[in-house]
C-alpha cells in the first residue's frame, strides 16, 4: 500500500514540477491601471531580474513624456518629476539624485524597456504584481502628477517624441491594440505626425522642391543643372575665404537624398545643400574666385549655374614685327575673345568672356608699342585686357573676335599683329600621342556621314548638346593641330555645320552641328583608328524620356546570392539606356545618374515636372525566402479614366516587353498592372522593367555582365522606339539594324581607308582635290 | 498510531500537490485552449513559384481571432511543406487599429530591413498581409505603417501610401 501511495507521489510530483517549470510568471497577462485592463501585449517583460516596462506604455498610458533626442540617454517626465536614464546603464538620475536601478534600461526588438520601480517612483504608482495570477496592478496614488486626465491631454506632447523616436528609430509605440469586434466606440484617430518618415508625406505640394543637381561640362564649361519640380527665383552671391558660391532658393524644400557631393574637379571642391528657414541654401565650394551665369534651364522648370574659367596667370609678351602675344593659363577651354581698339588715347583691348579673374592687376610690358597693361574684371562674366598704346594701329573697325582652344599645356596663345590686324590663336604645340589625320563628310542615300581618321586607335565620348542641336565628338589622348571649320557641307540635309579644335588640353573635338533633331549612331574599324558617324533625323525628336534606376544609395535593393546589389545593376542598365535613346535623338534625363538614395515622391515628381512622354523604371525581381524565380516582367498601370485593356502605359509595356525578351531571350513573365508606386503617380506612359532575378544564381550572373546589360538596355529603348513609331503610324527603326547597315555602307572606309568620290574635306581644311593628292601622295593609304 | 500518523502525512501531502498542480493548470494558457471553442482562419502564403497566394487553413481559438493575433500567426509561416512563408524574420506586428473599415498595420521596421527586395517578393508580403486581414469582418483595406510612421513603399515599388484593398489576381485561384 504504501508502496503504490510513494508510486503516486511521484508522479503528481513530477507533474507539479513540470507544470511549474513553464515560464508561466515570466507572462503577466494582464496589466491594470486605476481599475481598467490596458492592454500590455509585449510591453512587460523581465530585464535582471525584475519587471520591465516598455517606453510605449509609459507614454501611452500612463502619460510619461519621453525625450530620446540625446540617444542613448532618455529622459522622461512626468509632472514635475524628472528622471535620466541611460541604456544599458544600471543608474539613473530621479529628480536630481543618482539612484541605482535593479535592472539597466535595455533594448528589445527595437523597444526601450525600463524597471518597473523606475517607472513607479516617477509617476507616482502603488505596484501590486499578482505573481501566481498574472495581474500587474497599478494604481496612481492620491495627489499623484500624473492624472488620468493628464494622460489624456500629454498626447500632444508624445507625438513630438514619437517623431524624434521615428527618427532615432529605437524607440516605437505599437498601436493600442482593440479587439475588432467588441469595440464600443472608434478610437481616437492616432494624431498624424508631420512627416517623420524618410520617405516624406503630403503637405509639401505647395512649395517648390529641390530635387538634384547634376554636374555636366558644356563646351570645356562647368555647369551645375539644379532640378527643381516648379519655377525658382535663385538667388546667387560668390563668397571668398573659404571661395564658395551659394545660391538661396527661397520658399524652396529639399527632397535630395545627400547634403554633400564631392566634385574635386577644376572649379569645385564638393556641393552642399542645407535647409534652411525660409528656403534651400545650395553651397559650391570653389578652388578659387569664379564667376557664374544664372541660366533658365533648358526643358525643365529649374535652372543652370554656368561657372567660369578661372584666370590663373596672364602675361603679354611684346613680340618683333608689332605683334603682342597673350599667354594666358586658365582653368579649362576653349574661351571666347572679342579683340577691339578703343581711341584717344588709343588702346588695344580683348576680352575674354566666362572668365574669372581673382584680382585686377598691372601687366609688365614696356615696349615701342605699348606703353602699359591691366588686367581686370570688366564684367561678371568677362576678363578685360588693356593695352595702352604709344601710337595708333591698323586695327579693324568693328574688332576681331573667336574662339581661343588652350594648348596642351593648357595655355592659350593669342597672338595680336597690329601691322595686319589680326588675332592668331596658336598654342604651344606639345605632342600628344594621338591625331587626327582628316575629318571628312559625305552623304550615302538618307545616312550622312562623317568620317574621322586618327593615326592611331581613337577612344570617343559622345554627347548630345542643344541650342544649337549638335553632336560634340571628344577624342581623349588627341590633338587636333589646328582649329578648324565651321564648316557648312554641300548638299546635306541633316547636318548643319562641322568643326573639330583642342577641348582641354588633352581631348580633341569634333562638333557636327545638326539642323534638326538627330538620332547618331557610331561605328569603327577594327583597329579603331577610323571612326564613322552616321547621322539622320530622329524618331524621337522633341520626347522627354524620364529613364529611372531603381534603388540606390542606402537603399540597394535585392541582393543576390553572388553578392550581387540591384542598384548597380539597375543603374548600369538603365545608364546604357539613356545613352540609346539619347543617340535616337530623345532628351534623357535620369531620376539618378550616380549612387545615390532618390525617394519615389521625388522619382515622381521630377518626371511629372519635365512634362515627359514616357517613364521607364529600370529594376530587377526577388522572391526571397531560399527559391528563386526566372524572367523578365514589364508593368504598368493606366491613367484614371483610361480603358485598363487599351492604356498608353499598357501599349509601352507590350512594345517594351516584346523588344527586350527579344533582345535578352529570359522566360517572359508577361506585361502586368500592378499598382506600384512611380506607376500611380506618374503623369505619362509609365512602365516597371523587372529585366531577371537577381536572386537567381544564373540570371545574377547575367545582370553582372556588361554586354548583358547592353543588350537589355538596347531592347528596352527599342521598345521605346516602338512605342513612339506606333503613336506615330510609322515603322519603327531598329537599333540593331542600322549599326550592320552603316558597316556595309562604310565599308570600304573602315576597311581600307577609302574615301568616297565626293565626300567634303573639313580638317586639313583644304579642298577635296588637294586632300586627296596629299592622300595619294602619302605612304599610309 | 504511527501508521495512521503516516498516513495522515501522506494524505496532507497528495492533497497539496494535487492543489498544486490544479493550480499550475489554471495557469497553463495551453491547457486552456485544449477547452475553448475554436474557430478556423485563413493565413495566406506564397506557392514555391512566387506567382500565387495560397490560403492555409488554422484552427485558433474562437476568443483569439483578433488582427495581431491573425498576423502573428501570418509570422510563424505555414505548416504546409508546399508553401513558403511571407513575412521576413524577425519582423514583428505591433498593432492593428481598425477604423471605418481600414485597418492600419503596425509592423516594426523588420519588415523591410530584413525582406529579400523585389517587386514579386513586396507583392508577396503586402498582398499576404492584406488578404488575411481583409477576411475578418469589418476590415475592408489595409495601411501599413513601419514603426508607427506611414510609408510611401515597403522596398521601393508598391505605393503604400493609401490604404490596399484585396487583390484576387494574386490570389491562386
Amino acid at each position: 500500500m504504501a508502496r503504490g501511495w510513494r508510486g503516486i507521489l511521484w508522479v503528481l510530483g513530477c507533474l507539479a514540477v513540470l507544470l511549474y517549470a513553464c515560464p508561466v510568471w515570466a507572462q503577466v497577462m494582464k496589466v491594470v491601471l486605476d481599475g481598467r485592463a490596458v492592454p500590455s501585449s509585449g510591453e512587460l517583460m523581465l530585464i535582471g531580474n525584475g519587471l520591465g516596462m516598455s517606453v510605449a506604455l509609459m507614454a501611452e498610458e500612463l502619460g510619461v513624456e519621453v525625450d530620446d533626442s540625446a540617444w542613448p540617454v532618455v529622459q522622461f517626465r512626468a509632472g514635475d518629476r524628472v528622471a535620466r536614464v541611460e541604456v544599458g546603464q544600471r543608474t539613473a538620475v530621479l529628480d536630481g539624485r543618482t539612484i541605482q536601478l535593479q535592472a539597466a534600461p535595455t533594448v528589445r526588438d527595437g523597444m526601450l524597456f525600463v524597471p518597473l520601480h523606475l517607472v513607479a517612483d516617477l509617476a507616482g504608482l502603488r505596484v501590486d504584481w499578482d505573481l501566481f495570477a498574472g495581474v500587474l496592478t497599478l494604481e496612481r496614488r492620491s495627489g499623484s502628477p500624473v492624472s488620468a486626465d493628464g494622460a489624456r491631454a500629454r498626447d500632444g506632447q508624445w507625438v513630438s517624441g514619437r517623431a524624434v523616436s521615428a527618427a532615432v528609430g529605437l524607440v516605437s509605440r505599437p498601436l493600442p491594440v482593440p479587439p475588432v469586434t467588441s469595440r464600443p466606440a472608434p478610437a481616437p484617430e492616432p494624431p498624424r505626425e508631420p512627416s517623420p518618415a524618410p520617405e516624406g508625406s503630403a503637405g509639401r505640394e505647395e512649395t517648390v522642391a529641390l530635387l538634384d543637381v547634376r554636374l555636366r561640362t558644356v563646351e570645356g564649361r562647368h555647369e551645375l543643372v539644379v532640378l527643381t519640380d516648379g519655377p525658382v527665383e535663385p538667388r546667387a552671391m560668390y563668397l571668398p575665404d573659404p571661395h564658395r558660391l551659394v545660391i538661396d532658393l527661397p520658399g524652396a524644400a529639399l527632397s535630395t537624398g545627400w547634403r554633400t557631393m564631392p566634385v574635386g574637379n577644376v572649379v569645385m571642391h564638393q556641393l552642399r545643400v542645407s535647409s534652411e528657414e525660409g528656403g534651400v541654401r545650395l553651397v559650391a565650394d570653389l578652388t578659387g574666385p569664379t564667376g557664374y551665369t544664372l541660366l533658365p534651364g533648358d526643358g525643365h522648370p529649374g535652372f543652370v549655374v554656368r561657372l567660369n574659367h578661372q584666370l590663373r596667370s596672364l602675361v603679354a609678351r611684346p613680340l618683333a614685327g608689332g605683334a603682342i602675344s597673350l599667354q594666358a593659363e586658365v582653368s579649362g577651354g576653349p574661351v571666347a575673345y572679342q579683340a577691339f581698339v578703343l581711341r584717344e588715347p588709343w588702346r588695344l583691348v580683348v576680352d575674354f568672356l566666362d572668365v574669372t579673374v581673382p584680382a585686377a592687376y598691372d601687366l609688365a610690358v614696356d615696349s615701342a608699342l605699348v606703353r602699359s597693361g591691366r588686367v581686370s574684371q570688366f564684367r561678371q562674366d568677362a576678363v578685360r585686357v588693356v593695352l595702352e598704346l604709344r601710337e595708333p594701329i591698323n586695327w579693324p573697325q568693328g574688332g576681331v573676335s573667336g574662339w581661343a582652344y588652350p594648348g596642351p599645356d593648357g595655355r592659350l596663345t593669342l597672338l595680336l599683329d597690329t601691322k595686319l590686324g589680326l588675332a592668331v590663336v596658336a598654342p604651344q604645340r606639345v605632342e600628344l600621342s594621338n591625331g587626327l589625320d582628316y575629318v571628312a563628310f559625305v552623304r550615302e542615300g538618307d545616312m550622312e556621314l562623317v568620317l574621322v581618321q586618327g593615326r592611331r586607335p581613337l577612344e570617343l565620348e559622345i554627347r548630345r548638346l542643344r541650342d544649337p542641336e549638335r553632336i560634340v565628338l571628344d577624342f581623349p589622348g588627341v590633338l587636333v593641330e589646328r582649329t578648324l571649320g565651321p564648316l557648312s557641307p554641300p548638299g546635306s540635309s541633316v547636318v548643319a555645320a562641322l568643326r573639330a579644335g583642342q577641348a582641354t588640353p588633352s581631348t580633341g573635338r569634333v562638333v557636327v552641328e545638326t539642323r534638326q533633331v538627330a538620332e547618331h549612331q557610331v561605328v569603327f574599324s577594327e583597329d579603331r583608328t577610323r571612326a564613322v558617324l552616321s547621322v539622320r533625323p530622329s524618331q524621337l525628336a522633341g520626347r522627354t524620356i524620364v529613364v529611372d534606376p531603381g534603388h540606390g544609395g542606402r537603399d540597394p535593393g535585392a541582393i543576390g546570392p553572388g553578392g550581387t546589389q540591384e542598384k548597380d545593376v539597375n543603374l548600369a542598365i538603365a545608364l546604357q539606356l539613356a545613352r540609346y535613346l539619347e543617340q535616337a535623338g530623345a532628351r534623357v534625363v535620369l531620376t539618378r545618374d550616380r549612387d545615390v538614395y532618390v525617394d519615389l515622391a521625388t522619382r515622381t515628381r521630377l518626371a511629372n515636372a519635365l512634362r515627359a512622354d514616357a517613364f521607364i523604371s529600370i529594376h530587377s525581381d526577388a522572391i526571397g525566402a531560399g527559391r528563386t524565380a526566372s524572367g523578365t516582367g514589364t508593368f504598368y498601370h493606366p491613367a484614371p479614366g483610361e480603358p485598363p485593356d487599351r492604356s498608353a502605359s499598357g501599349r509601352l509595356g507590350e512594345a517594351v516587353q516584346r523588344e527586350v525578351l527579344a533582345a535578352i531571350g529570359l522566360p517572359d513573365r508577361g506585361v502586368r498592372q500592378r499598382a506600384f508606386y512611380v506607376l500611380l503617380h506618374t503623369e505619362m506612359p509609365a512602365v516597371l522593367v523587372e529585366v531577371a532575378f537577381i536572386d537567381n544564381p544564373a540570371e545574377e550572373k547575367l545582370l553582372r555582365d556588361p554586354e548583358f546589360q547592353r543588350r537589355a538596355a538596347a531592347g528596352i529603348a527599342q521598345g521605346v522606339l516602338r512605342f513612339f513609331a506606333d503613336a506615330g503610324g510609322r515603322a519603327p527603326r531598329r537599333i540593331a539594324e542600322w549599326e550592320s547597315e552603316l558597316q556595309q555602307v562604310a565599308a570600304a572606309f573602315l576597311e581600307k581607308g577609302d574615301i568616297p568620290a565626293n565626300a567634303v574635306m573639313v580638317a586639313p581644311a583644304t579642298a577635296l582635290g588637294a586632300v586627296s593628292e596629299a592622300v595619294a601622295q602619302s605612304q599610309e593609304f | 498510531m504511527t501508521g495512521l500518523w503516516r498516513r495522515g502525512v501522506v494524505l496532507l501531502l497528495l492533497i497539496g500537490i494535487v492543489a498544486a498542480a490544479w493550480w499550475g493548470l489554471q495557469r497553463q494558457p495551453a491547457w486552456h485552449e485544449a477547452f475553448v471553442p475554436r474557430t478556423t482562419v485563413k493565413l495566406y502564403f506564397s506557392d514555391t513559384d512566387a506567382q500565387y497566394l495560397v490560403a492555409e487553413d488554422r484552427r485558433l481559438p474562437a476568443r483569439d481571432v483578433n488582427p495581431l493575433r491573425l498576423l502573428e500567426e501570418l509570422g510563424h509561416g505555414p505548416a504546409r511543406e508546399d508553401l513558403l512563408p511571407t513575412i521576413p524574420p524577425g519582423a514583428r506586428p505591433l498593432g492593428v487599429t481598425v477604423d471605418n473599415g481600414i485597418a492600419r498595420v503596425n509592423y516594426s521596421l523588420e519588415l523591410r530591413t530584413n525582406h529579400p527586395g523585389g517587386s514579386t517578393g513586396e507583392i508577396l508580403t503586402v498582398y499576404s498581409i492584406v488578404a488575411t486581414l481583409t477576411q475578418l469582418p469589418g476590415i475592408e483595406a489595409v495601411q501599413l505603417l513601419l514603426d508607427g510612421a506611414e510609408i510611401d513603399t515597403l522596398v521601393g515599388h508598391l505605393d503604400l501610401s493609401r490604404p490596399l484593398v484585396p487583390d484576387s489576381r494574386f490570389v491562386a485561384p
